[in-house]
């Protein structure tokens, strides 16, 4: 049976003044029915690119997206309409992608309605009092009438949540859709989107910039590492973040924040070591992209040659790393 | 009437803040009902520190945030307290400033970054206009002057100013946004900042990236900041003091080391206690059972007490008020000197398993 979704040597880019700009290049993955793939990366590195093509919502430049084994792009009329109840994208910006004239109860009401998936108001205010359960918001009474203006950031991020619910979609895309509440809220989100997966078999593409996120959350599932629009690590959760090998991850990981007011303060003290550059994609470094950044970094090679992603050695899993360097040590 | 006036009667206010806020309470309407976001807060920030506001989502840290700058809607009403800045110019209160005031006051004096990142840009203007703009309500006006400084700034939240300053809001990411709002709150060198969220969005490295330069913006302007952030790693990594906030009221107020080392409240003690062990591998996550009361109604008492592990009678009749226990360090809890006991208990264990 064919995977669920798949992209296939997808590419993404814009233009601009200084020319066009390669933002997803070369990205292949797949999700399994039921799966998880968690995509990591820096500010920048298309991560929500990335979850708006797998949505349907922006067309790659080149390379296909399936879903169920069929090109997204393809799909018209009710196979389109279909694809959009069965694929849910919860947007990264509660503030700019709730309807701002709308309450919760509408936003939450309107998809319900459209897709006939309540029988009559009482359920259907039954169902919708249920939705904002789900996502804490309680008591649900004070949260329908109110317009997203009145909802705190945490609030409006979790009526974002409750719509994707909804429909009962196959695949939802969270794009950093726990970043703004706090740990409490955040580990009741987290476990009712699991329970989402493990007991419905919903399929997700994770986005987030939190690694430890990630890990929590596709720790059964995959993880890719992006950098500057490619994929520079890929594999099964545990291997990916707990055996990080391209020099990136191993950045990501090193520099987690840390909750210890002491910890945090002797680390500030060599945080002068390795400081970044600015990543741009505007002029994407030749050869690896991380090369300037890098502390394996080899001249001659890694400034001139693409790594491509490779089975990491005396491995049997499928943990795939874009590194020359560190393939060969 | 000089609305900087340095022989304004000391009050209760001591010399050394920058901002001393006074029994500060809000409320939004909404229909019929009134949402108490903010009861009676007060607090004082010392010139050069960083406090952070931590506390759960809806406890009223954005709130707090826009009222200390007067950007509240305006179905949102201050019904009581008073807001004092003691800034190089002399003393304001902020609650008798006019609108005229109040703009010269905010960028220049106090800046905030708000959480909106989408929402604080319009959308038909270029990065390199909102700059313009901004320095144009504050009578600056030579182009070539603002573009160099905009460039600058640019460099210093690690941007691509060539590629960015020319782009839509829309054509960047999200943490790019974020990155340009807090370059362009420090457009006009002010004395105080105010940050809401500023690192959600960002991965660890830009979130180090802008740690660190928030870091060096302290030690080179005597910058006083106050951060807004659900993220408790955040304030160990910047904060000096930590205010926590539930309900609407700040429950503690404290240094960052004594919070980390020795939580006094009960709700304290349980968000230190839901940080996830990142060392533990599949690690299963912590949370406070219960939910936040809802303002409309709120319950009596301590507003903590249907979900605190400590709570008595007492707790439900009355309200504790934030009370010193050392020099420097607050709490509003009867109990407060058997939080410990809480630490590591799984008396806040439990809430979705
Ligand atoms: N419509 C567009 N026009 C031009 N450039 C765009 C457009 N949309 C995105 N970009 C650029 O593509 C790059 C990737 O953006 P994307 O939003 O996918 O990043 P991201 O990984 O989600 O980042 P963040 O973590 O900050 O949200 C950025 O450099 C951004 O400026
Ligand atoms: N305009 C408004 N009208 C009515 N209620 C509002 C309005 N703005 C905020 N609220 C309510 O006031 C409370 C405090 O909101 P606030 O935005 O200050 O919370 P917060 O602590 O910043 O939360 P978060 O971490 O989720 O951003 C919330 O319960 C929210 O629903
Ligand atoms: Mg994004
Ligand atoms: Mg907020």
């Amino acid at each position: 049976m064919s995977p669920l979704v798949e992209f296939r040597s997808v590419e993404r880019t814009y233009p601009s003044r200084q020319g066009p700009l390669h933002v997803i290049r070369d990205v292949s993955f797949t999700i399994e029915r039921g799966g998880i793939l968690a995509v990591v990366g820096e500010s920048g590195c298309g991560k929500t690119t990335t979850g708006k093509i797998a949505a349907g919502l922006v067309d790659p430049s080149r390379g296909t997206v399936l879903f169920d084994g069929e090109n997204i792009s393809g799909f018209k009329g009710p196979e389109l309409s279909r694809f959009r109840r069965r694929v849910q994208l919860i947007h990264q910006d509660p503030y700019s992608s709730l309807n701002p004239v709308r309450t919760v109860y509408q936003t939450l009401a309107a998809p319900l309605k459209r897709f006939r998936l309540v029988k009559n108001r009482t359920e259907l205010l039954h169902k919708v009092r249920e939705l904002l359960l789900t996502v804490d918001l309680t008591p649900p009474d004070d949260y329908l009438y109110k317009y997203p203006h009145q909802l705190s950031g945490g609030q409006r991020q979790r009526v974002a949540v409750a719509r994707a619910l909804t429909v009962n979609p196959d695949f939802i895309i969270a794009d950093e859709s726990v970043s703004m509440v706090d740990v409490s809220i955040r580990s009741s989100l987290l476990n009712m989107l699991l329970r989402l997966n493990q007991e419905l078999g919903v399929a997700f593409l994770f986005i987030t910039h939190d690694l430890s996120v990630a890990r929590y959350f596709s720790w059964r599932g995959k993880t890719a590492v992006m950098y500057l629009g490619r994929i520079v690590e890929y594999g099964p959760t545990p291997e990916v973040t707990r055996l990080s090998a391209h020099p990136y991850s191993r950045a990501l990981v090193a520099s987690l924040p840390v909750s210890d007011p002491r910890v945090a303060r002797l680390r500030a003290q060599d945080d002068e070591v390795g400081s970044p550059d600015v990543p741009s994609i505007q002029n994407i470094p030749p050869g690896c992209a991380f090369h300037p950044r890098c502390p394996l970094y080899m001249a001659g090679s890694c400034d001139r040659d693409v790594p491509e992603l490779m089975g990491m050695r005396e491995s049997e899993s499928l943990h795939q790393v874009a590194c020359p360097v560190v393939l060969t040590r | 009437m000089s609305i900087r006036s340095d022989s304004a009667p000391p009050a209760s206010v001591d010399g050394a803040t920058l901002m001393s806020v006074r029994d500060l309470s809000v409320v939004y309407r909404v229909g019929n009902r009134l949402v108490r976001a903010l009861s009676n807060v007060s607090f004082d920030v010392m010139p050069g520190r960083a406090l952070a506001l931590i506390g759960e989502s809806g406890s009223g840290k954005s709130t707090l945030g826009s009222a200390l700058t007067r950007l509240l809607p305006r179905t949102a009403e201050i019904t009581s307290g008073s807001i004092t800045f003691n800034g190089k110019e002399g003393r304001v209160q902020l609650l008798d400033l006019s609108s005229e005031e109040l703009r010269r006051f905010r960028w220049r004096d106090c800046a905030v970054v708000s959480q909106m990142a989408m929402n604080a840009f319009n959308p038909v203007m270029t990065i390199q206009d909102h700059f313009e703009d901004t320095a144009a309500a504050h009578g600056l006006r030579d182009k070539a002057k603002i573009h160099d400084k905009a460039y600058e700034l640019m460099e210093t939240v690690h941007l691509d100013a060539k590629r960015v300053l020319p782009s839509y809001p829309h054509q960047l990411s999200g943490g790019m946004r974020q990155r340009v709002l807090i370059a362009l709150s420090l457009l006009l060198s002010p004395e105080l900042v105010i940050l809401d969220e500023p690192t959600t969005a960002l991965d660890a490295l830009s979130q180090r990236a802008i740690i660190k330069l928030l870091r060096r913006l302290r030690q080179q302007l005597g910058l006083t900041m106050i951060f807004i952030s659900h993220d408790l790693s955040l304030a160990a990594e910047l904060a000096d003091d930590v205010a926590t906030m539930y309900a609407g009221q700040i429950v503690e107020y404290t240094d960052v080391f004594s919070l980390f080392d020795k939580p006094k409240h009960p709700y304290s003690v349980g968000l230190i206690g839901a940080i996830p062990d990142l060392s533990a591998d599949g690690a299963s996550l912590v949370s406070i059972p219960g939910s936040p009361p809802d303002l409309v109604s709120l319950p009596s008492g301590c507003r903590f007490h249907p979900r605190c592990p400590l709570s008595d009678d007492k707790c439900e009749r009355e309200l504790p008020l934030l009370v010193e226990t050392e020099p420097g360090q607050k709490v509003a809890c009867f109990h407060w000197k058997d939080a410990q006991t809480l630490k590591g208990s799984d008396a806040f264990e439990g809430r979705n398993s």
